[in-house]
């Protein structure tokens, strides 16, 4: 269970947390503007990557208030914890190193079999 | 020592056991060998091990709401407890289901996943009543009631085990500024020291002296807290623990009172001490009740002081067995023979001294081809030099395949392992959380580097003294072993088998068939064949496999494994259903 540091009420336990999905998914200026295909990909296409990943929780059972996270997703490690409306921090100041906990190769899923595009 | 007498009924009859008594260690004394049926075949089993990694003896406890697929070899007994054996019918010395056994053909590797291969309607109309009825472990319980509390906890550090190692680490940790929580799972500290005669003396004084000294130590302590009866189950990111403590052992339930208390645990380091676990070695009819894990037999008469049989035979490839015949030769008994897979040049000279003076006969360069009986051993036979069949009469067998540091929690934490060619065994490599191993998790096998290693692994630790400790060791001083999963059978039967998996009933033949069906990367195979698919989770089987498996691929060592294993050993495996909700 990850440790989170909410920026209004410190660290606390996972639980008490809501994981909101992808951060900075800015929504179409003008939704009747936007086509069937532009409107699904704001909807339902996420990045996913694996490694650093910018994701939005909410602190549920707390102040129940949302902020922003930088996570590596291989390793669960929260680099950076920024409230919403700061600007948010360059991908390039993290070094994605892909290092995953359990050894596998930074592509695929641990079955070796699968090789780099 | 005239203790008092604790009556409980196990299939129908009364038996009487001493208090702290597990139900394995009561029915030992009681000389009750058969206690259960397995899986799929309905072989006769009896009691494998002495700890949590029994395949063998589950039993179902009757009056705590009909509770199955309890380990007998871990649940205490208590005034008035009815157990009952599991998987058999009508009987548990006859049992009809035994025609399986014979009908073994049918059941091999990939059965389960064949069945659903047709004929059309097969499955529906024969198949799935018929595995129904006979599968499966005990029957599901009645009318379940339990309370459970849970528990928070934020501290430094969090020692696993309160064996030899976690003593030591606890002891250092006394009086200082950091906020300790020592974790043991059996219901006193003392681990090794207690289970095995492997040091005589630590500071001059008997281990049962230091290990009450050293407790009234931690206890006076303010920064320590002891639990005991409490299993970690879990290592989650961010330093997370999660135990789980059985507030009811030894007791009957109490439906008003709290019996279990989930802690959570959230620490800055985790200090792992938790040991290892010992292997057996594959040959026929391997599983027969009478044959055990030769520290678990020596664990049975050290902790327990119940001594299964007086003149065992036993089994080894590794130098860790000479305590057993020095507990057992203390008591004035004798084992019968002294099976080594080693050259007698490489067997140790103090372990040769032993049996020389005892007259206890020394088998070098041998095996053990398989062992006869019916409900229990009567035979082994054991293949020594030039291929000749020694055949004796014994009840009991005592086996040592080498040991394997109980990793669990390490992969959980998501650590790197490395197969070590000298242990034959994984142990813990790169840690990825802030975890220390400390002991034989750790790989260090040896009781005279075990203080060095704490005091270099614990060295962040500001303004504390060293650790010095004056050791006096019985026998071999350095773990020795040569690489042995399975012997050479001379007799081939129907009934004869060659077991890998106990639990699952799983044989060494279904590994190879397994392999043979292209099923030849261990996920698959594990799959396939349901090896270490049990309750155990493979706790002295999985290991074994890859060993068995990497000689049919004819791979040179583990290497080549090593990235496979490293699918995190699964946590709810090892959690009862009773607390599985609560995860
Ligand atoms: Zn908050």
């Amino acid at each position: 269970m990850l440790l989170i540091n909410c920026p209004y009420c410190g660290e606390r336990d996972q639980s008490e947390f809501t994981n909101g999905g992808e951060a900075h998914v800015a929504r179409p200026k003008d939704p009747d503007q936007v086509n069937d295909r532009e409107w699904s990909e704001y909807v339902f296409v996420r990045a996913n990557p694996k490694g650093i990943y910018y994701e939005r929780w909410v602190h549920t059972h707390g102040c129940k208030k949302w902020f922003n996270a930088i996570r590596d997703t291989s390793t669960d490690e929260i680099l950076k914890i920024y409230k919403m409306g700061e600007t948010p921090p360059p991908i390039k100041r993290f070094k994605n190193t892909l290092r995953s906990p359990s050894g596998e190769p930074d592509v695929g899923s641990g079955n070796f079999t699968v090789k780099k595009p | 020592m005239s203790e008092h007498k604790i009556y409980f009924k196990f299939d129908g009859k009364t038996y009487g056991g001493n208090e702290g008594d597990t139900i394995a260690a009561a029915l030992l004394r009681n000389n009750v060998k058969l206690v259960g049926r397995s899986f799929k075949y309905h072989r006769p089993r009896g009691i494998y091990t002495c700890g949590i990694e029994e395949p063998n003896a589950l039993v179902q406890i009757i009056n705590e709401h009909n509770e199955p697929n309890v380990r007998a070899t871990v649940k205490k007994i208590y005034e008035g407890m009815v157990v009952k054996s599991q998987n058999r019918w009508p009987s548990l010395k006859r049992d009809l289901g035994s025609i399986n056994n014979i009908l073994s053909p049918i059941f091999s590797a990939g059965f389960y996943y064949k069945t659903f291969m047709g004929p059309k309607g097969f499955w529906k109309n024969v198949y799935e009543p018929l595995i129904r009825r006979t599968a499966g472990l005990g029957k599901p319980p009645r009318e379940f009631k339990s309370k459970s509390i849970h528990l928070h906890h934020n501290v430094d550090i969090v020692i696993v085990g309160g064996g030899f190692s976690g003593l030591l680490a606890a002891k250092k940790l006394a009086a200082t500024n950091y906020d300790v929580l020592l974790i043991e799972r059996e219901d006193s500290l003392g681990g090794i020291l207690k289970n095995a005669k492997k040091i005589e003396s630590i500071n001059d004084q008997d281990p049962s002296d230091w290990i009450e000294k050293t407790e009234r130590l931690i206890q006076n302590s303010s920064n320590i807290k002891i639990l005991k009866n409490t299993l970690v189950t879990t290592y989650n990111f961010n330093d997370h623990l999660i135990a789980v403590e059985d507030k009811s052992v030894g007791k009957p339930q109490d439906n008003e009172k709290p019996e279990l208390v989930l802690h959570k645990i959230r620490t800055k380091r985790t200090i792992l001490a938790n040991g290892h676990i010992e292997r057996f070695i594959s040959f026929r009819n391997n599983d027969l009740p009478g044959v055990m894990l030769a520290a678990s037999f020596e664990k049975y008469i050290q902790r327990y002081g119940v001594v299964p049989e007086e003149s065992p035979v036993i089994f080894t490839n590794n130098s860790s067995t000479f305590s057993l015949v020095k507990s057992l030769v203390g008591l004035g008994h004798k084992p019968k023979a002294y099976v080594d897979v080693r050259d007698q040049k490489n067997i140790e000279k103090e372990t040769v001294e032993l049996l020389t003076n005892y007259n206890i006969p020394l088998y070098a360069n041998s095996e053990i081809e398989g062992c006869e009986g019916k409900n229990n051993i009567s035979e082994v036979s054991i293949r020594a030099k030039k291929n000749k069949i020694i055949k004796i009469k014994t009840s009991m067998l005592c086996v040592s395949g080498g040991f394997n540091p109980d990793i669990h929690l390490f992969t959980q934490s998501k650590g790197l392992l490395e197969w070590d060619e000298t242990l034959l065994a994984f142990k813990p490599e790169k840690t990825f959380q802030n975890t220390i191993t400390l002991g034989s998790v750790s790989g260090n096998f040896s009781y005279e580097k075990l203080v060095g290693e704490i005091n270099k692994k614990l060295d962040f630790l500001e303004g504390i003294n060293d650790l010095e400790i004056k050791l006096n060791i019985n026998g071999p001083k350095r773990f020795q072993i040569k690489e042995l999963w399975e012997t050479k059978r001379a007799k081939k039967s129907l009934w004869s088998k060659s077991f890998i998996d106990l639990q699952n009933d799983v044989t060494t033949k279904d590994l190879k068939q397994a392999v043979l069906e292209g099923f030849n990367r261990i996920e698959h195979l594990k799959r396939f064949t349901t090896n270490s698919m049990g309750t155990d989770q493979g706790k002295i089987s999985s290991i074994n496999a890859l060993g068995i498996v990497s000689r049919i691929l004819k791979k040179k060592c583990f290497r080549s494994w090593n990235n496979h294993l490293q699918t995190t050993i699964r946590t709810v495996k090892f959690l009862s259903h009773r607390w599985k909700k609560y995860l």
